[in-house]
């Protein structure tokens, strides 16, 4: 019995560790993407303008470099960091709320319904602002309509949301097709086009706060969740059996996953893979309790979008849409972890 | 051997219960009641409706006609988490999705416990260890509940259940898809369970599981049932043919530790 104490300790400081590394990566690729880009600021630059908010120092630094910093680098970076950290949370979250962990968080029509809401907004010549709030809304209208068709469904509230995300989610993807087919090709278009690709290079700060919101409130309640997560995983039945009634509990993950993915898309278009890929990666890292699974696959989405979104700014002259990015690195990667569980 | 203490002494008293699904009903007027340290086996026939009156009695199957009570409580008025308090239940054997380690998947049996933002603390983690270890699969522990043996799954989900701390332990089919020693191995662990105190109500394939391992037998056929008692008066040769259609001995094996009783079905149809 002493043994087996010393090997559970050891395995909870193991995760608690692997969280810390990934809480280093998280601040290493946070303040590195400030350095990349057409614009050099070498790292002594960075720490004197980051500091010079906090602390006042005589500036060895041009106003140029500082203003790349704050109006062009950091909302960029900040809004990467968000979204990764979101996708993740919520492709984590839905997963274990539907048993299966080849669910992403489009599952339930968020990303469907804020991607029609965008190219509505764009064919309506809507300001870039108002754009991300219509596209919220109506990603947050496409998850209601499924949990309206759901509650019809009489046999599983389960299957229910399943069919129901897939036939809204068809639904508003037939409506952006429809939207591209009038839209002018000259100009609104590829501006479409280009939105749904998903792209974080027009991000401003107002678009950011107008999104940390509800991206915020969602990762709060799902970390206050935390250990409630795993019993969903069980099942209605199973988690009904040991005392807890799933439907409030569910009722709220769908709630916080639909805020935060409506939230994400947005603000930066269809990223794909993300919430796919970094649960499971998390999962590999620290086991499948959520009290660890969820913070590492905050840090561990926020890490590798920032890392995406490096190569998108740096990688060609012109940038490469986040979304091509996260799927040309994502698939293959999926692919392998595939793979390598078939030998297992 | 640890003795479970019972919280109360109540009785778990099936009465009248009736139950379908649209126009076809599964479940009519079966009535029966349990015991503390009883050991109830439910023979009968695939699709007789045994997971249906578990359905009942947990709750899931609310339409059901006719009354469930604990005690003097009516099983309809108590809510999820106070009927988690009474009964637990372990589920069929199937392969898990997510790999939770034993710990983990035990540590779950505490949930209705506590508030909804709140993790286990000292106390849970304490009765999951105790639990482990009375299953004594604590060299498991740490272990993923998918990478264990089906046998050994069953007793981490018997040990959930016991870290639940309820009085009444429901299981369907518990034994099914476990190889030949597993189900040794865990009809007698609940056979213990059964004289440490708890209540048990288990739905078997194997007439050989309740003849041997159960106190009282219930055998259900079409929704009712068909017959009701001890291993020895509840269950013969006509009983058996009724139930399953096939024609069976059963005889007595004696040995120098007991005897045991197995069923032979006759060489010739």
């Amino acid at each position: 019995m002493q043994k087996k104490e010393g090997i559970r300790k050891e395995s909870r400081e193991g995760r608690i560790r692997t969280i810390l590394l990934l809480g280093i990566l998280f601040v290493v690729c946070f303040l590195g993407s400030f350095l990349l880009g057409r614009y050099a600021v070498s790292p002594k630059e960075l720490g004197g303008i980051l500091l010079s908010r906090l602390i006042s120092i005589e500036p060895f630094w041009s106003s140029a470099a500082e203003r790349v910093v704050f109006n062009i680098r950091l909302p960029r970076v900040l809004s990467a960091a968000l979204i990764g950290a979101g996708l993740s949370a919520a492709g984590l979250c839905y997963q274990g709320l539907f048993q299966n962990p080849m669910v992403s968080p489009d599952v339930l029509g968020a990303s469907a319904g804020a991607g029609f809401g965008a190219a509505l907004g764009i064919l309506l010549g809507f300001s870039y602002f108002n754009i991300s709030a219509f596209s919220f809304v109506c990603g947050l209208g496409a998850v209601l309509l499924v949990q309206l068709v759901a509650s019809q469904v009489k046999s599983s509230p389960m299957i229910g949301l399943v069919l129901g995300g897939i036939m809204i989610s068809s639904l508003f993807s037939s409506g952006i097709s429809f939207i591209k087919l009038v839209a002018d090709p000259n100009d609104t278009l590829p501006e479409i086009t280009y939105w749904l690709m998903g792209s974080l290079s027009a991000i401003r700060m107002q678009d950011l706060l107008f999104a940390v919101i509800p991206i915020g409130i969602g990762c709060f309640i799902l970390l206050l969740l935390r250990w409630r997560l795993n019993i969903l995983t069980l099942g209605e039945e199973e988690a009904r059996s040991i005392g807890v009634n799933t439907r409030i509990l569910r009722y709220v993950v769908i709630l916080c996953a639909t805020l935060i993915t409506a939230a994400c898309v947005s603000i930066s278009g269809m990223i794909g893979w993300v919430g796919l890929v970094i649960p499971h990666f998390a999962r590999m890292m620290v086991g499948y309790d959520y009290r660890a699974t969820l913070p590492a696959s905050l840090l561990l989405g926020a890490s590798f979008m920032m890392l995406v979104d490096n190569l998108s700014r740096t990688l060609t002259t012109a940038e490469i849409p986040l979304g091509i990015l996260t799927s040309f690195v994502g698939a293959p990667f999926f692919l392998y972890l595939l793979l390598k569980e078939g030998k297992r | 051997m640890m003795e479970h203490v019972m919280k109360h002494q109540e009785i778990l008293s099936v009465r009248e219960v009736s139950f379908g699904y649209r126009n076809h009903p599964v479940l009519q007027k079966v009535s029966f009641s349990l015991a503390p340290k009883d050991f109830l086996c439910l023979l009968g026939p695939n699709g007789v409706g045994k997971s249906t009156l578990f359905r009942c009695i947990l709750g899931i199957n609310t339409g059901y006609s006719g009354n469930i009570f604990l005690g003097n409580k009516n099983l309809r008025t108590l809510s999820t988490r106070e009927l988690a308090e009474k009964i637990a239940y372990i589920p069929q054997y199937s392969t898990p999705v997510f790999g939770y380690t034993v710990f983990e998947m035990v540590l779950m049996g505490t949930a209705g416990s506590h508030s909804l933002f709140s993790s286990p603390g000292k106390a849970q983690k304490e009765a999951a260890h105790r639990a482990i270890e009375r299953m004594g699969i604590s060299h498991l522990s740490d272990r993923s509940i998918a990478e264990i043996s089906g046998g050994e799954r069953q007793l981490a989900l018997i040990a959930r259940a016991l870290a639940q701390d309820a009085d009444y332990l429901l299981m369907d089919e518990p034994t099914a898809n476990l190889d030949y020693g597993n189900q040794i191995r865990v009809m007698q662990m609940i056979s213990s369970l059964a004289q440490q105190g708890y209540g048990i109500l288990l739905s078997t394939h194997n007439p050989e599981h309740a003849l041997n391992y159960a106190n009282r037998i219930l055998v259900l056929k079409d929704g009712k049932v068909l017959s009701e008692g001890s291993p020895q008066t509840a269950v013969d040769r006509q009983i058996l043919n009724e139930a399953y259609g096939v024609n069976v001995r059963i005889h007595s094996i004696e040995q120098s530790d007991g005897s045991y009783l197995v069923c032979v079905p006759d060489q010739i149809q």
